[in-house]
């Protein structure tokens, strides 16, 4: 009944990130991980990489112990298209301001790193996978879309 | 006093109302559900609860007040603009499902038509947003 879930992992590379993506192959579930720590590494993948790579993401989920999520939310946010995928932050432990902090950016939702992906899994997939419409995101909207209105001469990646 | 947690519905249709307050007590243990017909007795509601609702179950297609109207007065709220919001709708029109993201929904669940239906989608939304998320008012 929804389109395909299509997840781009953002974060770096770890053992966690690693068994979160071994979880996702093992469910079925279409993923790309992006390295997202060097700055301006995603404003290269949705204006150059994605064309690239003819992955669409329709979720993201960014580790916050790994990577700073307000230049990501504000770049996604900001943008006309972009705006729509919901991101999920996710991180160690269940701190109140880290929850606070993750819907103040305008994420999803925010998931405290579970014990184990896997036992996490099934839910996940019964209501991202099964449940959840997802939004349209085409590449030739996004590479067409100036996604820094306010700042017309920025440099582009 | 620990507050109980609150789960928010907000749909004009008594009998989907019915319909998702029964599926609800089939799955939930401490959780209140606030029952709301429009978007203004939400708006009402919302100011006598003691915390922020878990989640908000939100129609789209009200008489006076639609769901994306809701939607943009919490968001454009302070006190509310945290709280998740999903849309849950009959409307499966892809321009429907972009402009509740692009609005702030959460997410964007399509509303089922048998009970059994809403007994199965209630589970999977109560196993993901009280189980696995964490959410500003549901851990604090």
């Amino acid at each position: 009944m929804t389109g395909p879930l299509a997840v781009l992992l953002v974060g770096t590379p770890n053992p966690e990130l690693q068994a979160l993506g071994k979880s996702f192959r093992k469910f079925g579930v279409s993923h790309r991980h992006l390295s997202a720590g060097e700055d301006g590494a995603m404003d290269a993948y949705f204006q150059k990489g994605l064309a690239d790579a003819l992955f669409v993401p329709t979720l993201i989920m960014l580790d916050m112990d790994t990577c700073d999520p307000e230049p990501v939310l504000s770049l996604l946010k900001h943008h006309s298209v972009l705006r729509r995928i919901p991101v999920i932050i996710y991180g160690q432990g269940n701190d109140p301001e880290r929850v606070h902090l993750a819907y103040r950016l305008g994420a999803t939702c925010y998931l405290p790193k579970p014990e184990s992906w896997d036992t996490s899994m099934p839910h996940f997939c019964s209501y991202w996978k099964k449940r959840v419409a997802l939004p349209a995101i085409k590449v030739e909207d996004i590479l067409a879309t100036n996604p820094y209105p306010n700042q017309s001469n920025r440099k582009r990646h | 006093m620990k507050n109980r947690p609150i789960i928010a519905v907000v749909d004009d249709d008594e009998d989907d109302l019915f319909l998702i307050q029964e599926a609800f007590k089939a799955c939930l243990k401490e959780e209140k559900v606030i029952l709301a017909n429009s978007g203004q007795d939400l708006l009402a509601r919302l100011e006598t609860l003691p915390i922020l609702p878990s989640f908000l179950l939100l129609d789209l297609n009200m008489p006076l007040m639609s769901g994306f109207e809701v939607l943009g007065k919490l968001r454009a709220d302070s006190r509310y603009n945290l709280m998740p919001v999903l849309i849950f709708s009959t409307s499966s029109a892809q321009p429907d499902i972009d402009r509740a993201y692009e609005l702030g929904a959460n997410s964007y669940v399509k509303k089922p038509v048998s009970f059994h239906e809403y007994q199965s989608v209630v589970e999977d939304l109560c196993n993901f947003w009280l189980n696995i998320a964490s959410t500003p008012s549901s851990r604090i």
